[in-house]
């Protein structure tokens, strides 16, 4: 039996819930925690004013695993957006049960523009003492409490009490009811914007492999547009279609969707520039 | 200058804006306390400040156990008049499938803790009477051998802005956090 790309993937993404999340939380549970949020795994809070200067040494398996992310998604892209991420996995495999007639669309919102403003908001405001951002609307801790509600009175206490109300709703306009069911992670996850521009940066090197479209094979279907959770794919007046590096994910929808096999994971050398000229895909305008 | 330019130019300051006020805000009845339980007192790193007249109060005190100290405390509301309260722990997890170390709670008592174990603690307040004056408690822990204090969390009621945005609410906000870490060291020295 042949089990989907897609099966696969979400199949990843159950098993690091059972692993990061409570009631299991296996790997938090080697390091004395219940979970992700507040634990030695916490990634968002190193980012914040107080990580920097007091929590980088309590904090040290969220500075390994930012690095690796980084790492990883600057050779091979953002895989832990995509694969492992227990947060923003279980709102996209949440969004999957809801009817496309619920789901808000936010694909006219420029995401990088609110990504990067936020995570701007994220590291300086708490520097210039207005507040800080971090722990408050983190969907990292509202997911962790909601899973862990099932068997701790505390996390129950907290979602009842604290704003709770706030992040759920939150989590359900951004994540459950949004289309794709990743504008959380597009929008508001300081993590995912640095890893996006590490995955852009990578893009630039040719021979590392990112979800790359071949304009000759192209015929502007937009069956790509419409699958995208993070609407990573734009298309241009000239009717071209292209994949934005700061907001793609590897989830590989978009190559299961596309009946041209036009878009493929691949190094950037096989879709040179002279190859694209020579198909005619590219026009270039005369001097 | 391009419309999708002019579009990306107002998400990003509209972003920057809504972030501002998020970040300044506080929910009146929410207090999060940083802690560190030492054998000399502890510390606490934000002073729990919460609004009048409320129905529930939530604070959320999490710490670290900073060696030597080991053993287990007992955790107390104090100030005056006295207020009905409950408190909760995140820990012993309900699965205990036996991989590390947790401490056991029950009573409002913690026991069997170790050095740099991790503690979650949500206090629910839910007064007979809503608090409508300004007054000061105070979240003590005491160790269950010596009876000495490990850990105090100031927890102050006062007068607070709807939206804890403006500045009048914001100025007390800060004041307030500087008098009472101030009183805190000041105890401390005192006690030492």
């Amino acid at each position: 039996m042949k089990i989907s790309n897609q099966k696969k993937r979400f199949l990843i993404i159950i098993l690091a819930v059972l692993a990061f999340l409570p009631p299991l939380a296996f790997v938090p549970r080697f390091f004395g925690s219940m979970s992700i949020c507040g634990s030695p795994f916490c990634m968002r809070m190193l980012l914040s004013f107080e990580g920097f200067s007091a929590m980088s040494k309590t904090l040290f398996m969220g500075l390994f695993l930012i690095v690796t992310i980084f790492i990883v998604s600057f050779i091979a892209g953002r895989f832990w957006c995509s694969h492992v991420c227990p947060i923003g996995g279980i709102t996209e495999i949440g969004s999957k049960a809801v009817p496309d007639t619920m789901k808000i669309n936010y694909k006219w919102i420029p995401a990088p523009a609110v990504r990067y403003s936020y995570l701007a908001a994220f590291l300086f405001l708490p520097v210039l003492g207005v507040g800080s951002l971090c722990c408050s609307y983190c969907n990292f801790s509202i997911i962790s409490s909601l899973f862990g509600s099932v068997t701790n009175p505390a996390s129950r206490v907290l979602l009842a009490g604290f704003g709770g109300i706030t992040d759920i709703l939150l989590l359900l306009l951004l994540g459950i009811f949004a289309a794709g069911g990743r504008a959380y992670c597009n929008f508001l996850c300081p993590i995912g914007a640095i890893d996006a521009m590490f995955n852009w940066l990578g893009s630039k090197i040719r021979f590392l492999k990112r979800i790359r479209i071949d304009q000759s094979k192209c015929n502007s279907c937009n069956q790509c547009i419409k699958a995208c959770p993070v609407w990573a794919i734009e298309k241009y007046s000239d009717n071209s279609v292209k994949i934005n590096q700061l907001s793609c994910i590897p989830c590989k929808i978009c190559i299961e969707k596309c009946q041209q096999d036009a878009i493929s994971y691949q190094k950037e050398e096989y879709l040179s520039e002279k190859d694209l000229i020579k198909s005619g895909s590219v026009y270039l305008e005369p001097h | 200058m391009k419309k999708k330019s002019v579009i990306i130019i107002i998400t990003g300051v509209a972003t920057i804006a809504v972030c501002t006020i998020a970040a300044m805000y506080t929910p009146p009845g929410f207090g999060h306390s940083v802690t560190m339980v030492t054998r000399d007192g502890g510390i606490s790193r934000h002073p729990v400040l919460l609004g009048l007249n409320m129905e529930k109060y939530v604070i959320l005190v999490t710490g670290t156990v900073i060696p030597p100290y080991r053993g287990g405390f007992r955790i107390v509301l104090e100030g005056d008049p006295k207020i009905e309260h409950k408190i909760y722990s995140s820990y012993p997890p309900k699965l205990h499938l036996g991989m590390n170390h947790f401490h056991d709670f029950g009573n409002d008592t913690i026991t069997n803790i170790s050095p740099l174990d991790k503690f979650t603690l949500a206090v629910s307040i839910e007064p007979r009477q809503r608090i409508k004056e300004e007054s000061n408690y105070e979240l003590k822990f005491y160790d269950l051998k010596s009876d000495n204090l490990v850990l105090s969390v100031p927890v102050s009621f006062m007068e607070l802005d709807n939206f804890n945005i403006s500045k009048k609410a914001r100025r007390p906000y800060t004041e307030q956090c500087e008098h009472l870490t101030g009183e805190m060291n000041k105890s401390k020295i005192s006690s030492n």
